[in-house]
């Protein structure tokens, strides 16, 4: 594997590196397994299942939310095209930034204040019905599926980049290893047990991140001219990587395509499920408010980090030398950390660059556990629940759990199968239906009082079908040797992602759905609104019909009182 | 709230009360029941507060959106449009259009400094006076 040749070329301690890393991995491994056995809900409450009870403190849950944000496809993927495309990388890893403070400004405190577990808890509220729950599943399922194959995928090609094996098979076994893992933390942690991984993770990371980034510095004298020109002439572009236009260049609107696309991150990456799931776990309006505004500094950090180490990467090494061990350059941020310190590598920093692969091991992990368990809770709580009145709470716990294997085992056969093609295209398909079914329809239905049921689904399915449909025809698909499909070529739509149709068609969609659905519709669907804007804006119930507060009458059950 | 979970999907809501059946089809149908005693009781003055604490929140999300939205479209206009712009030597060597995409980042901090001040200052007062009448409403309700 060229890959592993690469590493190994540069560095002198091959055996010694790869022996600390899997010794590292192993007992990260078994610690956070161990965390999440140890703080995994113990009594039979949903609640504590699925919100860990608000009893994370605003950093807890600040840190657990950017744990959640940075995946590791944005890790590694923000690092390739930093080092890659330059400018153009620093421009998407900043409208991921951008993602979440519009998150924090528009959705997050009426998300928590209208929702309770799941994203179909916050659309059911005001259209109450079985009919929107599934589609907000099959939604959410379908819109986190493509991210955890792209994560699960990556897990095997990480392993065996680190630690320096090259068949396929313990490739596939890998996959299929870590992905137990990741149900079993799902499973078992719950909501308070993945929020603790991802603290510990995000902790490592930005940790690791920032000391490398120091380093990588201090070898340019802290001279960020110099650092930006050695990158530009080493990346055999020239001035040219320092300016827009490299990522997206060879298609017939390359201007259109960069704004389109990076607008479809800024609004798509934080509407994803596994992060509004986050908002129901705030306490109160003003604790989402402080979490969020912890989370958005972490991300900008990180925002900072991985463009240093990106550039570094380059001006280090440069690009032909990432574009060999990665065509999609995936592995640069790990490359770029280990070029940080040199020929000559201390115990010291060895031991640095263990705990750089051991917190991106650990990314790897903690983001696929997060996406099962989103996918796993809106299918037990949004599917399984609603199908009987009153279902126990020790059944829908079990019924949680068993969703997260129900969730996690055919993701994890899928992976297996497209490991070896470009994990580009789903990466892109994710945010693409974030942006134009989840987006609208929670925008539509937090703010818009006339919205009906009609519009709900229509936007929901809509928007995914349209994507769906537009997306084989993109340029990641088909067309260029990069592509998933190199050989053929059925490039019809010629963009990065479907985002400059599809946001727009979401959207219409919603609108036309609630016009259809008549007047008498809309006037019932504001009056409910009206009663419930309290609850949205403040918390508060303001026509209170007898139950208790904070509860819906869907939720009673679960509170004998 | 007074809506079902699971109400029949052509049903109309069970507060909406159907017309009364008509003993004969040629007869006048008779007044539609007065819309005005849905509510049942004046709520406690919630309709004004309800109102400003609206208008609070509809402000802060507006001006916060806007200007962190407009700032970025602004800049990936320069980038796709003006790249001889972006591309001028800044201070210290580097490009302008690095150098505004890296200024970002404070200005990032300062956004969600100002954002959590206002909100502090401006929305979270009327909401937790909001709430609490809500809450004296509600236990009124049941006392009665």
């Amino acid at each position: 594997m060229t890959a592993t040749t690469t590493l190994t070329a540069m560095t002198g301690f091959r055996d010694s590196a790869q022996t600390m890393s899997l010794v590292a991995f192993t007992s990260v491994a078994t610690i956070t397994l161990l965390l999440c056995v140890m703080t995994g809900p113990d009594r039979d409450d949903l609640d504590e299942f699925y919100t860990g009870y608000g009893s994370l403190s605003p950093l807890r849950n600040g840190l657990a939310i950017a744990g959640d944000y940075i995946s590791a496809a944005s890790v590694l993927g923000a690092g390739g095209v930093i080092a890659l495309y330059g400018y153009d990388g620093v421009v998407l890893a900043l409208s991921t930034a951008l993602s979440l403070l519009l998150l924090m400004f528009l959705l997050a405190e009426p998300l928590r204040n209208a929702g309770r577990f799941t994203m179909g808890d916050v659309l059911a509220r005001r259209m109450p019905g079985r009919s929107v729950r599934i589609v907000a599943c099959a939604a959410t399922i379908i819109a986190l599926l493509p991210l955890m194959l792209v994560q699960l995928a990556g897990a095997g090609q990480l392993l065996a980049f680190i630690l320096g094996f090259s068949s396929d098979f313990l490739q596939t076994g890998c996959v299929i290893g870590l992905g137990a893992l990741m149900i079993s933390y799902a499973a078992i942690g719950g909501m308070k047990g993945t929020a603790l991984i991802q603290i510990l993770k995000i902790v490592m990371l930005l940790g690791s991140g920032a000391v490398i980034a120091v380093l990588l510095l201090n070898r340019f004298h802290w001279d960020l001219g110099t650092f930006f020109d050695t990158a530009a002439e080493r990346s055999g572009a020239g001035p040219a990587f320092l300016h827009s236009g490299l990522e997206f260049a060879g298609g017939p609107s390359p201007r259109l395509d960069m704004i389109s696309s990076q607008l479809t991150v800024v609004i798509g990456g934080a509407c994803l499920p596994h992060i509004t799931m986050r908002m129901y776990t705030a306490s109160s309006a003003r604790q989402v408010r402080r979490s969020m505004s912890w989370a958005v500094s972490s991300v900008a950090l990180f925002v900072v980090i991985v463009t240093v180490v990106g550039f570094g990467a380059t001006a280090l090494l440069g690009r032909a030398a990432i574009a060999r061990a990665d065509p999609q350059g995936n592995t640069a941020y790990l490359l770029g950390s280990r070029a940080a310190f040199g020929a000559d590598v201390s115990t010291t920093e060895a031991l640095l660059f263990t705990t750089v692969t051991t917190a991106v091991f650990l990314t790897l992990l903690a983001s696929v556990a997060g996406m099962i368990l989103a996918c796993a809770n809106s299918l037990a709580h949004d599917v399984f629940a609603t199908r009987v009145q009153e279902m126990p709470v020790r059944r829908e716990m079990t019924l949680a759990r068993y969703s997260a294997l129900a969730v996690g085992v055919p993701a994890i056969l899928l992976a297996t199968l497209v490991q070896h093609r470009s994990l580009q295209p789903l990466v892109t398909m994710s945010f693409c239906l974030g942006a134009s079914a989840i987006a609208p329809a929670l925008v539509y239905s937090l703010f818009w009082r006339r919205y009906t049921r009609t519009g709900l689904l229509s936007t929901l399915v809509g928007g995914t079908l349209a994507v769906l449909l537009l997306m084989p025809g993109t340029n990641l698909v088909s067309g260029s040797p990069t592509a998933a499909f190199p050989h053929a070529d059925f490039n019809w739509f010629p963009f990065t992602t479907t985002g400059l149709v599809t946001i727009p068609l979401g959207f219409a969609f919603g609108w036309l759905g609630t016009i259809a659905s008549g007047r008498r519709e809309e006037e019932e669907q504001r009056r409910r609104y009206d009663a419930m804007e309290g609850w949205i804006l403040a918390g508060a119930v303001r026509r209170d019909s007898g139950e208790a507060h904070g509860e819906t009458p869907y939720d009673r059950r679960k509170s004998p009182a | 709230m007074s809506y079902d979970p699971y109400p029949p999907h052509d049903s109309p809501a069970p507060h909406d009360s159907p017309l009364p059946r008509l003993t004969y089809p040629w007869q006048p149908p008779p007044p539609p029941p007065e819309r005005r005693r849905l509510p049942r009781r004046p709520a406690l003055g919630n309709h004004s507060d309800l109102r400003i604490l609206r208008g609070a929140y509809r402000r802060q999300r507006r001006v916060a959106t806007t200007a962190a939205l407009g700032y970025f479209c602004l800049f990936l206009g320069l980038s796709a449009f003006a790249p001889s712009l972006m591309s001028s030597t800044g201070t210290g060597g580097v490009p302008t259009g690095l150098l505004l995409a890296l200024l970002q980042l404070p200005v990032t901090w300062l956004a969600i400094a100002l954002y959590e001040h206002t909100a502090r200052r401006r929305v979270d007062p009327l909401a937790d006076r909001f709430r609490k009448q809500a809450e004296l409403d509600a236990r009124r309700e049941a006392a009665r």
